[in-house]
């Protein structure tokens, strides 16, 4: 989901920064208006987890890896402007020590994995909650689903690049077609380690959850 | 008891880092992820470019390190999340330390 330089020309490439960047501002602003004091080391954390979570690559198919985005994870846990700038830090990093993603990609790629993995992904997991039975044992199967849903299209959004920039002559549909189905494999495992995640953050301190609703916050199977 | 919970929490993170990193280095599949994969079966994954930082010390997470694989990939990992660590504390330290600067302005203004 790291997308290198070269795959997308710079015009797009260039556009796309312009927009990471605007996402990224809003992020500072909106983060600011809630975060509090005691919360900063918690989000620093999250990011060092995500990073660290996304090194483990998981057999998906025959030939294949996938890895944790994290952007949903860290959207429930912190919000998901903080989500956003969680992912950004992590994408920062890779990208300058690690020579993963390219650094002309560097917008994409936070397109992609914060704007639509995070805050996107984001908007899943309260459609989901909202239409979820008002549990606690919800927050975290929505944010599984909604994790599940945000790898998908984090991949459309590298589609949606490359229709306007790709530099290889590829069939759009056929890429489509790929490029969905391999993620939305992906995406089981993105599920399954976001719920076991959260599922065990909301058992521990439901209270930290930033995504977790007023009826989960006390240890009740049933409330509402 | 609260703070206690949330320190908990704080250690619960880092220590879950930690087991990635240890996973990372010993079972992690080195097949190449979605997009790569692809990109080879699409036939442009000849379009990307050589990275910036492709002969940097950490690159690929560790192969241009000398040792062993599992203890490249370890090191490369712990030095990562160092620096993620110190870099999104210094991020949202500076995006708190922002708002109530501007708050306070406002307020006094």
């Amino acid at each position: 989901m790291h997308i290198p330089d070269g795959f997308i020309n710079g015009a797009t490439s260039a556009g796309f920064g312009v927009v990471a960047a605007g996402g990224v501002g809003a992020a500072v602003r909106q983060t600011g208006r809630y975060l509090s004091e005691r919360q900063v080391p918690l989000a620093g954390l999250v990011a060092a987890f995500v990073f660290a979570a996304q090194m483990v690559n998981f057999p998906v198919a025959a030939g294949m890896s996938g890895h944790l985005l994290g952007g949903v994870l860290a959207a429930v846990l912190v919000g998901p402007w903080a989500g956003l700038l969680v992912i950004s830090v992590v994408l920062v990093v890779q990208g300058m020590f690690f020579a993963d993603g390219g650094l002309t990609a560097l917008g994409l790629t936070i397109v992609n994995m914060g704007l639509l993995g995070a805050v996107g992904g984001y908007a899943f997991y309260r459609v989901l909650l909202h239409v979820l039975p008002k549990r606690a044992k919800s927050v975290g199967l929505a944010a599984g689903v909604a994790a599940f849903l945000s790898v998908p299209l984090a991949a459309l959004g590298f589609v949606i690049q490359f229709a306007m920039g790709g530099t290889a002559d590829v069939a759009l549909g056929v890429l489509l077609a790929a490029m969905l189905g391999t993620h939305v494999l992906i995406g089981v495992g993105e599920g399954i380690l976001t719920a076991l995640v959260i599922g065990s953050v909301m058992s521990s301190r439901a209270d930290i959850v930033y995504g977790a609703p007023a009826y989960a916050g006390v240890r009740t199977e049933e409330l509402v | 008891m609260r703070d206690r919970r949330y320190r908990f929490l704080l250690v619960g993170l880092l220590a879950a880092a930690f087991l990635s990193i240890a996973v990372a280095s010993h079972f992690a599949s080195t097949d190449p992820d979605g997009l790569e994969f692809v990109a080879e079966r699409q036939g442009f994954s000849d379009t990307a470019e050589t990275h910036l930082v492709e002969d940097g010390p950490l690159a690929g997470y560790g192969e241009n390190l000398a040792g062993s694989d599992g203890m490249n990939t370890a090191i490369a990992g712990l030095l990562g999340v160092a620096v993620t660590s110190i870099l999104g504390y210094g991020v949202f330290w500076l995006v708190r330390r922002h708002a109530s600067n501007r708050h306070r302005t406002a307020a006094s203004g």
